[in-house]
């Protein structure tokens, strides 16, 4: 069973009367593959009745919190996520949402001048007191440096 | 999941990187984070400029797998 939720269509679509509005998702197919070996195909089916795994990335939106540009000079933020094994947390600052005028590509930098990381109580080892603007050159050359340059 | 560098329009995030080991590549190479209550603390510090609310949406993003047995989804863990 597939369950598709789809956003309101005032976030969709704009008109003069926002009441009315509606749309509509045609021709939504299911993509599959065919085995046409029957050996690839037991083989597959034995596969899957004794035990198969599928690692992937799960990403979720953990919270959205919101402040005020000019007075919130400071923000205590505290993810606390069960996870085995947690890879990246990514935040994004975005303008609040309006149907009628939104980017969905915007991503604002929020004039941050520091931010500081503390994993289970342990402050980092190389940032203790937070990662400030002249720090960032060292973390961030590697995406721009295809070699290193002698 | 690979990072990728864009550098046009407006777009910033702030990506925080909680690799266990040197290699981020492989599975399982994250921050352990059960049966923990301190979890991981951020402090931003930021100057106030321009006018208006913002808001943080902060995003997890963590290794996981699913499991099928007898053709069946038996579980997911993450």
């Amino acid at each position: 069973m597939f369950e598709v939720t789809l956003t309101a269509a005032s976030q969709v679509v704009k008109a003069s009367d926002p009441t009315k509005l509606k749309y509509k998702l045609t021709n939504i197919q299911l993509e599959y593959g065919m085995m046409r070996s029957e050996k690839l195909a037991d083989e597959a089916r034995s596969t899957y009745s004794s035990g198969k795994e599928f690692a992937y990335d799960h990403v979720h939106l953990e919270k959205t919190i919101p402040f005020k540009r000019d007075t919130d000079k400071r923000l205590d933020i505290k993810v606390n996520a069960q996870r085995r094994s947690m890879k990246v947390i990514l935040f994004l600052f975005m303008e609040p949402y309006s149907a009628r005028a939104w980017d969905s590509e915007k991503y604002v930098f929020p004039d941050l001048t520091k931010v500081r990381v503390t994993i289970k109580g342990s402050p980092n080892i190389l940032y203790n007191n937070g990662i400030v603007r002249t720090d960032l050159w060292a973390e961030a050359r590697r995406f721009f440096e295809r070699k290193k340059i002698k | 999941m690979n990072l990728k560098l864009f550098l046009i329009g407006d777009r910033f995030g702030l990506l925080v990187d909680p690799r266990s080991m040197a290699d981020r590549t492989m599975h399982g190479s994250g921050t352990r984070l059960v049966n923990t209550t301190d979890g991981v603390q951020l402090e931003l510090e930021r100057t106030g400029t321009s006018s208006g609310n913002l808001n943080c949406q902060a995003f997890v993003i963590s290794h996981s797998q699913f499991n099928i047995l007898g053709n069946q989804l038996q579980s997911v863990q993450f």
